[in-house]
């Protein structure tokens, strides 16, 4: 059953579908936006760590579509954020485009890479896709430090919308923000359309979905390139953000913590994602920025801090799938439930 | 080029001979409890370690006593703390959690040990000469070692009740269970046997190339040897391992040497993409046909 | 043409196991077809070659005119085949509305770019397709359930979902594996008054596979008896219940004694 405030009744067909379909719902979002708009103003020096959650919130959001949406797993949604970056990086230096041709280009050479990966995907299938898509991974980093040569590392120009150049670290955060939530909305409303509604029948019974005429190649390729679309993007945006990209930044490590976020988000919501990627991010960040400190005082912690993030990543990602294997999002909607329903217990 | 080949022949069924105890674990595994343990490579690597870590302190056939007996307890301690709470979650869950105990085994080791290449103490190299094939004698024993555990192995899970038990719950975990099967013992014991046969491997090519954080890697040619053999066969996982082995000693080192650099590195990955588009279900594994 | 449907001489097996060993029959256009048998008698496996899932190693489908043997599962579907399962195929997570409206995707057109908008056309369509979704909730009579986790509803109202996923394709041809097994007398009467009403106001062909007699012997225009992946009789409900053969296959089972 669907809990929801007293007086807040449905009443057309239309309105049962709207977008934001009650008061709660449109004030949280209200409010988040404003959060966002104003972070640089409440985050100071910290805004990086909501550009890096945002970049990698794009991504994320792509392999929820895949993966929650779709119930195609994949091991190797880095491997398209390397291909969105490197053809970013391509595509503004050599080929001299401007950022704001090669962001929606970078993802549509994802794109297309993601469709053809996806066509095995009719016969390989659950976890035989999951190994597929490991092995891509692998391949991909592979086969980019050949062609680029060396470590396969490569400069990037400095993004610019028109004539203005993105220099601050303010300025990419508020085109980032465009970008994370356009992104966000696209996804939540592809999930609502008939493409969304054909993912999860292929997710849930891929049989059943055949016999209501929906094909599976197609909705298959199409998910894998939506996701690859995503992950081309949050590329882009990395090789603008950081400048200099090697495949070390799309390694399986990664493809893992993409799957960690989703996972951890919460498979089946639209904030998943996003919930995931903070938390991800915010994880490893946060131990990154601490580890100075604690080394000042416990000199020892300098040998053991990268594989203490290790430790502490592997079993915070353990404790919460035992505690709510439905993720933030659920933990998050049981709070709200019992926030709603409050002070009655029941 | 017959040297080359007759070289990599014998170097590779030596080594594939270790990947196949490692493959055996992780499809003894899969075929009991229906996981994909993407951390098998750490349980390698928790061989390895902590094998030379103890044979610095006591001699060395204690310490693999003690590695194996530290490696059943933590199959045991896994399948207890982790992996039955999680009984029944999504497939993707329970994957991406065994990637989180690989993290946490590797973070430990490295943490513990860090991440630079440790010998055994006390082995020596040497080179065997085999029909004027030169082969490094500790590669041999090696191989001799896990070609005679693969055997012990096999009869334990032919012959012993335990191992009899798993084959029933492989093959149908329902009816083994309506039939007094403990499933949960099952499992517990197929974590066991996993980090078991992980941690020899680990000890075994240890002994060979030393130690160091990317023998975790050498999970991911179990992997191969699996998915070649397919993941639900025992006798499988045995000839996929052999198989792997030599085709990346031999067709790996030739591509590497001749064509493009590192292939070797990647020539498991290649063979996992092959088998999956041509055959998915490997060379021995069962075709799944759905009922509708 | 006198025929919407032919099954020619399908053999099918797996393993080694002969499940279809050269069944044949016609399904002619507005006709509501029963298929009868013992378990394991092969009449699943029909339907999975009709409707694409099994190949048959020998033998042909026509479907209005033109031959599906090859065709892939959601292509034949594309063609107007609908079926409905005997172990429910439903999306037990979806609401009933979202699982009846995943019979509509097939009829919806809104682009990848409109779907990512949202609103405007992709929005205008979802509306359009949920009034007609309406429509089918309101013929099962199943408003009440709307808004509900298929997981959560009855055994009974599930088969009734399933059968409103399948009539949301717009179906041509609608095949029903065993709509009515597990469901009370109350819910039987009602499913075999949907069916009735299909064939008399829709004018829908039908393939059935039922195990109540009585059922069948009401709805049934013509009955196709199996054993052992073969046809063993064929004919109006009257003659075949009188067939030695069939009265001898189901030895053990009273033939046309129960009442649905
Ligand atoms: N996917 C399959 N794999 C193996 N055998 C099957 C499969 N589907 C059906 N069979 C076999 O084919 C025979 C007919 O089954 P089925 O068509 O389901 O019978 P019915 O629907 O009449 O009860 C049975 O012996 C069954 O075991
Ligand atoms: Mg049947």
């Amino acid at each position: 059953m669907s809990i929801r405030p007293a007086g807040d009744f449905k009443i057309s067909y239309a309105q049962d579908m709207a977008v934001l379909d009650s008061t709660f719902n449109r004030v949280g979002f209200g409010a988040l936006l404003a959060a966002l708009v104003l972070a640089p103003f409440w985050l100071r020096e910290f805004i990086f760590l909501l550009t890096t959650i945002g970049i990698f919130a794009v991504g994320a959001c792509g392999l929820g579509l895949l993966t929650g949406f779709t119930g195609q797993i994949s091991l190797g949604h880095a491997a398209f954020m390397a291909i969105g970056a490197y053809a970013s990086a391509i595509i503004t230096g050599s080929l001299g485009l401007p950022f704001l041709v090669a962001l929606p280009l970078a993802g549509f050479v994802s794109f297309i890479f993601g469709a053809v990966v996806a066509l095995p995907s009719v016969r390989i299938k659950g976890l035989y896709l999951a190994i597929a898509t490991l092995a891509f991974q692998f391949l991909t980093e592979y086969a980019i430090i050949h062609m680029a040569g060396g470590v396969g590392a490569i400069s990037v120009r400095a993004p610019s919308i028109g004539s203005w150049q993105l220099r601050t670290e303010t300025q990419f955060y508020y085109m980032l923000l465009v970008v994370w939530v356009l992104s966000g909305v696209i996804a939540s409303n592809l999930i609502k359309s008939r493409i969304g509604l054909a993912f999860m029948a292929v997710r849930d019974r891929d049989y059943a979905a055949q016999v209501l005429g929906i094909d599976l190649l197609y909705y298959k390729a199409l998910a894998f390139g939506i996701a690859a679309f995503y992950a081309g993007i949050a590329g882009s945006l990395w090789a603008h953000y950081s400048r200099l990209i090697t495949p070390e930044h799309f390694s399986i490590v990664t493809s893992i913590d993409y799957v960690a976020m989703v996972v951890m988000g919460g498979l089946t919501s639209v904030w998943g994602p996003h919930l995931g990627a903070a938390l991800v991010i915010l994880l490893s960040q946060g131990l990154k920025i601490i580890t100075p400190e604690v080394i000042a005082v416990l000199p020892v912690f300098a040998k053991i801090a990268t594989p203490l993030r290790e430790i502490v990543f592997g079993s915070i990602l353990i404790a919460l799938l035992i505690w709510e294997p439905g993720g933030i999002a659920v933990l998050l909607k049981k709070l709200k439930r019992k926030l709603d329903l409050w002070p009655f217990a029941y | 080029m017959s040297e080359f080949i007759l070289g990599g022949l014998m170097n590779g069924l030596a080594v594939g001979s270790i990947y196949a105890l490692i493959a055996l674990g992780f499809a003894l595994l899969y075929k009991s409890t229906k996981i994909l343990n993407l951390a098998h490579g750490e349980l390698v690597l928790f061989g390895g370690y902590l094998a030379i870590a103890l044979s610095n302190i006591v001699p060395l056939p204690v310490a693999i006593v003690l590695t194996l007996v530290a490696a059943a307890v933590l199959g045991f301690a896994i399948e207890r703390v982790v992996m039955r709470p999680l009984f029944g979650q999504p497939l993707l869950s329970v994957i991406i959690v065994t990637l989180a105990l690989g993290y946490i085994v590797r973070g430990v080791m490295v943490g513990v040990w860090g991440g630079d290449t440790r010998q055994f103490p006390g082995i020596t190299g040497g080179v065997l000469s085999i029909g004027g094939i030169p082969i490094q004698r500790v590669g041999v024993w090696s191989a001799a070692t896990a070609v005679t555990l693969l055997v012990i192995f096999w009869l334990f899970f032919r012959y012993s009740l335990a191992g009899i038990a798993m084959r029933a719950v492989a093959n149908e975990q329902l009816t083994a269970s309506t039939l007094g099967v403990s499933l949960r013992r099952v499992f517990a014991y197929a974590w066991a046997f996993a980090a078991m046969a992980g941690a020899v491997g680990g000890i075994l090519l240890g002994l060979w190339l030393g130690v160091n954080f990317a023998l975790a890697f050498v999970g991911l040619k179990a992997l191969a040897a699996v998915i070649l053999g397919g993941l639900d066969s025992i006798p499988g996982a045995i000839v996929g391992g052999f198989a792997i082995g030599v085709i990346e000693t031999i067709v790996g080192g030739y591509i590497d040497a001749n064509i493009i650099y590192g292939f070797k590195e990647i020539i498991a990955f290649v063979i996992i993409l092959v088998v999956l588009m041509i055959r998915p279900y490997g060379l021995f594994g069962t075709e799944h046909i759905e009922r509708l | 043409m006198d025929f919407i449907l032919r099954a020619q001489d399908l053999h099918l097996s797996f393993h080694g196991i002969q499940a279809l060993a050269g069944v044949s029959f016609d399904l002619s256009p507005h006709e509501i077809l029963g298929i009868i048998g013992p378990n394991g008698a092969g009449k699943t496996s029909v339907l999975n070659c009709i409707n694409g899932f099994y190949h048959p190693q020998h033998g042909r489908i026509v479907y209005a005119g033109q031959e599906i043997s090859f065709w892939p599962p959601h292509r034949r579907a594309q063609l107007g085949i609908a079926r409905t399962f005997q172990n429910i195929a439903l999306y037990p997570g979806m609401t009933v509305l979202d699982n009846i409206m995943t019979g509509r995707v097939i009829r919806m057109r809104a682009g990848v770019l409109a779907c990512s908008v949202y609103a405007g056309p992709a929005h205008r369509e979802h509306v359009t397709q949920r009034a007609i979704v309406e429509d089918i909730i309101d013929f099962l009579e199943i408003e009440e359930a709307r808004h509900h986790r298929v997981a959560d509803l009855p055994y009974g109202l599930q088969k009734k979902v399933e059968l409103g996923r399948a009539l949301a394709m717009e179906p041509r041809l609608l095949i029903l594996d065993e709509p009515m097994a597990g469901m009370s007398l109350d819910e039987k009467m009602d499913m075999a008054r949907y069916i009735l009403e299909l064939k008399e106001v829709r004018h829908l062909p039908m393939i059935l596979i039922e195990h109540d007699m009585g059922v069948v012997m009401d709805l049934c225009d013509r009955i196709v008896v199996m054993d052992y992946g073969k046809v063993i009789a064929e004919g109006p409900p009257v003659s075949v219940q009188r067939n030695p053969d069939v009265i001898r296959a189901y030895i053990g089972q009273e033939v046309g004694t129960t009442q649905g």
